[in-house]
């Protein structure tokens, strides 16, 4: 465990909205099978923002698609909101992650022929919010939060990739999930940015007590979170 | 589907549907063809058979009709029609005329003063010309006529010219446009021209050795059935029962000439649906392919499949409805465009108006169509993971979207066969097309696994042409079944087309003559053989047959009286003019199946000969004794063999052959049937016409090309709609390219960016895309052939023949379209930025 600069472990831990077991992922192809994770146990509890880091190829964003219900694992066990997922199929994830997991790609991901506020909106109608103009509105005071206020009516081509990350942010963030796995979310951006994308995204799962799990390359990143795990061929780094 | 939030959805669709419009474009381009096809066909067939229905009375003349060869009926019977109804009577003789120099075989009617007895004649009077009843009156010792154009044009005259008959001259007196009962009349083998009945005993036309035939018309009274008159004639004139027409048989025989082509219309309809559907296929899947990551993102914030495939179906169903509307307004609309533009020259009536019940069948064949050919793509979605969104999603196909599929295959073949007047045609079109498309789906497969023995033989652009061909989105396996269905459907079109008007143009003159003589007298046929000799020398004997011929009419079997109501198949040969010959050797003596011939030197009492099939309608055995009417008088005959007849073989082909010796008595007529070169037509008419007024020249050549003149201009509006079919299978394979193209796309990005140049990209995509073009095309082209070799000879029962020049014609067609379409591909492709295309998070 390692502590990030500044920022202490929470007093209370929180209880754990992520266990994971033994987790292996091992992927077959032409070319032969590749063992991808190697036996993870991880942790994460309410309120702490976890760093994954490592270099290229070490298993990081597979361990987050796994560790959210993205990829089915092939080994080991993931209980994910008191739910051991690897039991569940396709549906019964989605509907596991409506509302309590929200996820931000590298690639932002957003839906391309959705403005930036029919994005957000989209996620809290898919969470269950029954009243589109309700979910508009929501919708739209997240966008507003995140800075782009007078965005709401622009499709994701028209957005910089910094806008577009933050209305990933955004979408992510107004379902008031329980835990957010967010895959090199500064990765495309500038370091400006990508700094305000952090702040940002930090911000929010403090204002929610939400769980953060980040992965991430940059080591300064890292470092500012409650704590960092270091993969390297699948396995954590002791 | 449980669970799915409807309403969610579709706002998710429509909010998507915003977006991006190339995948949607296709899909309802290709629906659209489809459906205006399916509709339009069966509007254009609606059209034509109400508008039969319609007016079938005044198509037909009246409700009755009786017609009798060489005779009329007593004046008794006419007082006793009279009872029944109004009654005209006409007289039809075909004799030569001659206008100047120029002789010609001309067709006359003459009319009595109560024809027509519905509707009116189109007529084109000169000024100061009162009417046309006027116009027929005698005038200056000369009878008047009216005639059609034709005589015009082929006798080179005009109105107030003189046309020279046998005996007497007539004078035109106006030009006639149209007959309300023209239709029903049969087909005018010569130019025809009307002329009062009054006019008959001057000009002599139904003497003694000119060939007449006698009608009369009955426009029943209201309360009498064709029934009831049918009856009441065959107990009132048992001696004049003879050829007894009603509307309804006359009317139905058109019919079945429509019939067929509705049977043709409904095929170019179903193939254009099914090769619209592959488009249909290949869309949906590019749409699918598409929006894969928005699939992946919406399963990432919680959408399940099901609410996923909701979220596109509602899409399909709303692009399906767009293609709807405008499918069905284009094909409502399409028979009233061909009446405005072919109404005067189509051959048969058509109902302008908008017809609901093919219109709700297109609609609902278009909308089953959708679906079935967009289930599986549909099951992509729905199985799409999210870890789509880094790594690539497995495309199979799920098993459940597969049977699915196959039942709304199943459905809309049900939809076409309950439509279609041919079930079975619809069906195996259906089960046909299923069929094709998995022997296409293997031949790509084959194409794709040839080229990954070949790649590592070749290099340049050829090897990249076959890497891709090779590789995992290769376009072979995916672009084969709409590129080779597409061209079946082609192949098969043309094929079918070329065979119908060849039917006329080429197969016709093979074993008809080109020229026949009518009405030579005895003492005259050396004269004409000496003549025809020397204007066409050296004619072979197969090309020259001059036989006598007599019109008679079989009335006993053994002292009973036979009646063309008892023959099960064959009344004409219990009808009147029967024609007969006699010879002393036969022709083709092998022929004979049951008894013998007369020796050649026979002279004894009359014996005759019966061709097989009729003889056994007839219930006529071998020594039975038969009795014929010939000129008014009663002649007995014993049965001396049956035999078998070449009816579609050259030469006098008669039921009936007698022995020589008795029948020269009568002094008979010959007839002379020749196959002439058209120069020696020619030479032959003219040479034949200074030998004897009376013989009567018919040149077959001519009333055949005036036969597919006319058969020509009804292929314009077929052409028409069997344009729309060959657009939607091309459009077919514009879509499964365009689908393939988008891996292509971003191949071709990131070979840019490591030096490729787009020359080099260009050719290798083109080559690609026309090896699958090739295989494909030559695959579908022998599949075309052979539905067109089905159609053509079990469906319409027709002499089958290859069309080379128009197989060759599609071939070179395709081939080029492949390529072409590859190369336009490829330079979009290539043309775009590979900065875009690379940085892009979804290729539109």
């Amino acid at each position: 465990m390692v502590a990030s600069k500044g920022r202490a472990i929470p007093d209370q831990a929180g209880e754990i909205l992520l266990q994971a077991r033994d987790l292996r992922l091992t992927l077959s192809g032409a070319a032969g099978s590749v063992d991808i994770l190697r036996g993870i146990d991880l942790a994460v509890r309410q309120g702490e923002i976890v760093a994954v880091t490592g270099p290229s190829g070490s298993g990081k964003s597979s361990l987050l698609a796994v560790a959210a219900g993205l990829e089915p694992a092939t080994g080991g066990s993931v209980e994910l909101l008191g739910k051991n997922i690897s039991s569940l199929n396709e549906d019964a994830l989605a509907k596991l992650r409506r509302g309590r997991v929200g996820v931000i790609f590298q690639s932002f991901h957003l839906l391309p022929n959705q403005t930036a506020l029919e994005n957000v909106a989209a996620a809290l109608e898919l969470a269950g919010e029954k009243n589109p103009a309700a979910a508009r509105k929501m919708a739209a005071e997240a966008l507003t939060r995140v800075g782009l206020a007078d965005r709401h009516g622009h499709f994701p081509r028209q957005l910089s990739g910094g806008e577009q990350q933050r209305v990933a942010v955004a979408r992510a963030a107004v379902v008031s999930p329980d835990i957010i796995f967010a895959d090199e979310p500064t990765g495309n951006l500038d370091q400006r940015t990508g700094e305000a994308v952090k702040e940002l995204l930090f911000d929010t799962v403090r204002e929610q007590n939400a769980a953060l799990m980040l992965v991430t390359h940059d080591r300064n990143l890292a470092e500012q979170c409650d704590r960092m795990i270091s993969l390297q061929d699948g396995r954590i780094e002791q | 589907m449980t669970g799915i939030r409807w309403r969610l959805a579709l706002s998710l669709a429509i909010a998507d549907l915003r977006g991006g419009a190339k995948g949607l474009s296709t899909f309802i381009t290709c629906l659209v063809l489809g459906i205006f096809a399916i509709a339009a066909s069966g509007s254009a067939s609606k059209a034509f058979q109400t508008g039969l229905a319609n007016e079938s009375q005044l198509l037909f003349g009246g409700d009755v009709r009786l017609t009798f060869v060489q005779r009329f009926l007593p004046a008794a019977a006419e007082e006793w029609l009279a009872d029944y109804g109004k009654v005209a009577s006409l007289v039809e003789v075909r004799v030569m005329g001659q206008s100047d120099e120029t002789r010609r075989l001309v067709e006359i009617l003459f009319i009595d003063d109560n024809y027509p007895l519905l509707g009116d004649l189109t007529v084109t009077l000169p000024d100061g010309a009162l009417d046309w009843r006027d116009a027929l009156r005698k005038k200056n010792g000369l009878w008047g006529a009216l005639a059609f154009d034709r005589v015009f044009n082929e006798l080179s005259t005009a109105t107030g010219g003189i046309i020279t008959l046998p005996q007497e001259s007539v004078a035109i007196a106006g030009q006639l446009l149209r007959q309300p009962d023209s239709l029903t009349s049969g087909f005018a083998f010569a130019p025809r021209m009307l002329i009062s009945s009054n006019a008959l005993p001057d000009l002599g036309l139904t003497d003694k050795g000119v060939r007449f035939q006698s009608e009369y018309r009955v426009l029943l009274n209201a309360g009498i059935t064709v029934e009831k008159f049918a009856t009441d004639f065959s107990a009132a004139w048992p001696d004049h029962v003879n050829r007894l027409e009603t509307r309804d048989d006359s009317v139905g025989g058109l019919s079945a000439m429509i019939g067929r082509l509705e049977l043709f219309l409904g095929f170019v309809g179903l193939s254009a649906l099914i090769a619209g559907g592959l488009g249909v296929s290949a869309a949906a899947r590019g749409i699918v392919e598409s929006r894969q990551k928005s699939i992946a993102t919406l399963k990432t914030l919680g959408a399940t499949g099901a609410e996923v495939q909701a979220i596109i179906a509602f899409q399909i169903a709303l692009m399906a409805v767009i293609a709807i509307v405008i499918g069905l307004i284009a094909g409502a609309l399409t028979p009233l465009g061909i009446l405005a533009v072919y109404g005067d020259q189509l051959p048969f009536p058509a109902n302008a108006a908008i017809f609901p019940e093919p219109l709700i069948y297109a609609a609902l064949a278009g909308f089953v169509a959708a679906f079935a050919f967009a289930a599986m793509p549909l099951g992509v979605g729905r199985v799409t993971p999210p870890s789509a969104l880094f790594r690539a999603a497995d495309d199979r196909t799920p098993g459940r979207e597969r049977i699915i599929g196959l039942i709304l295959f199943a459905l809309l073949l049900a939809i076409g066969a309950i439509a279609s007047d041919v079930p079975t045609m619809a069906i195996m079109l259906g089960l046909g097309a299923a069929l094709s498309f998995f022997i296409f789906w293997g031949l790509g497969k084959f194409v794709q696994i040839g080229a990954r023995i070949l790649r590592p033989r070749l290099s340049g652009f050829a090897g990249q042409a076959v890497a891709g061909l090779a590789g995992l989105g290769s376009l072979a396996p995916r672009s084969a079944p709409a590129l080779g269905l597409g061209a079946a459907l082609l192949f098969a079109l043309v094929q079918i087309q070329s065979n119908l008007i060849s039917q006329i143009e080429d197969i016709a003159p093979q074993n008809v003559p080109s020229m026949v003589l009518f009405q030579v007298p005895l003492d005259k046929v050396e004269a004409v053989d000496r003549a025809v000799e020397a204007a066409a020398p050296g004619l072979e004997t197969e090309d020259y047959r001059r036989t006598p011929m007599i019109s008679t009419r079989l009335i006993e079997r053994n002292g009973e009286r036979l009646l063309p109501d008892d023959m099960q198949e064959n009344r004409w040969f219990l009808e009147d003019g029967l024609d007969a010959t006699y010879v002393a050797t036969p022709r083709e003596p092998e022929r004979l199946v049951e008894g013998e011939w007369w020796a050649a030197d026979y002279a004894g009492d009359l014996l005759v000969s019966v061709e097989i099939d009729v003889a056994k309608d007839a219930g006529i055995k071998v020594g039975d004794t038969l009795t014929f009417e010939v000129m008014g008088r009663t002649l007995e005959a014993t049965v001396s063999n049956l035999r078998t007849v070449d009816w579609g073989g050259f030469g006098g082909n008669f039921a009936v052959v007698f022995s020589p010796g008795t029948l020269e008595a009568a002094n008979p007529n010959s007839i002379v049937l020749m196959r002439l070169t058209p120069e020696q037509d020619e030479a032959v008419a003219a040479a034949v016409a200074n030998i004897d007024a009376g013989i009567t020249i018919f040149r077959v050549r001519e009333a055949l090309d005036a036969a597919a003149r006319m058969f020509g201009k009804l292929t314009v509006a077929i052409r028409v709609i069997a344009l729309v079919a060959l657009l939607s299978g091309i459009a077919a394979c514009f879509a499964a390219l365009t689908a393939g193209m988008r891996a292509r796309i971003y191949e071709t990005a990131i070979q840019r960016t490591l030096g490729a140049d787009q020359r080099r990209l260009v050719a290798s995509t083109a080559t690609e895309i026309a090896l699958t073009a090739l295989v494909a095309v030559i695959a579908g082209g022998m599949i075309g052939l052979f539905a067109a070799w089905l159609l053509i000879v079990e469906v319409f029962e027709a002499q089958w023949i290859i069309a080379w020049p128009e197989l060759f014609s599609v071939l070179g067609l395709t081939g080029l379209l492949g390529a072409g379409v590859g190369a336009i591909m490829a330079m979009i492709a290539a043309g775009q930025s590979p900065y875009r295309i690379l940085s892009a998070g979804e290729l539109r």
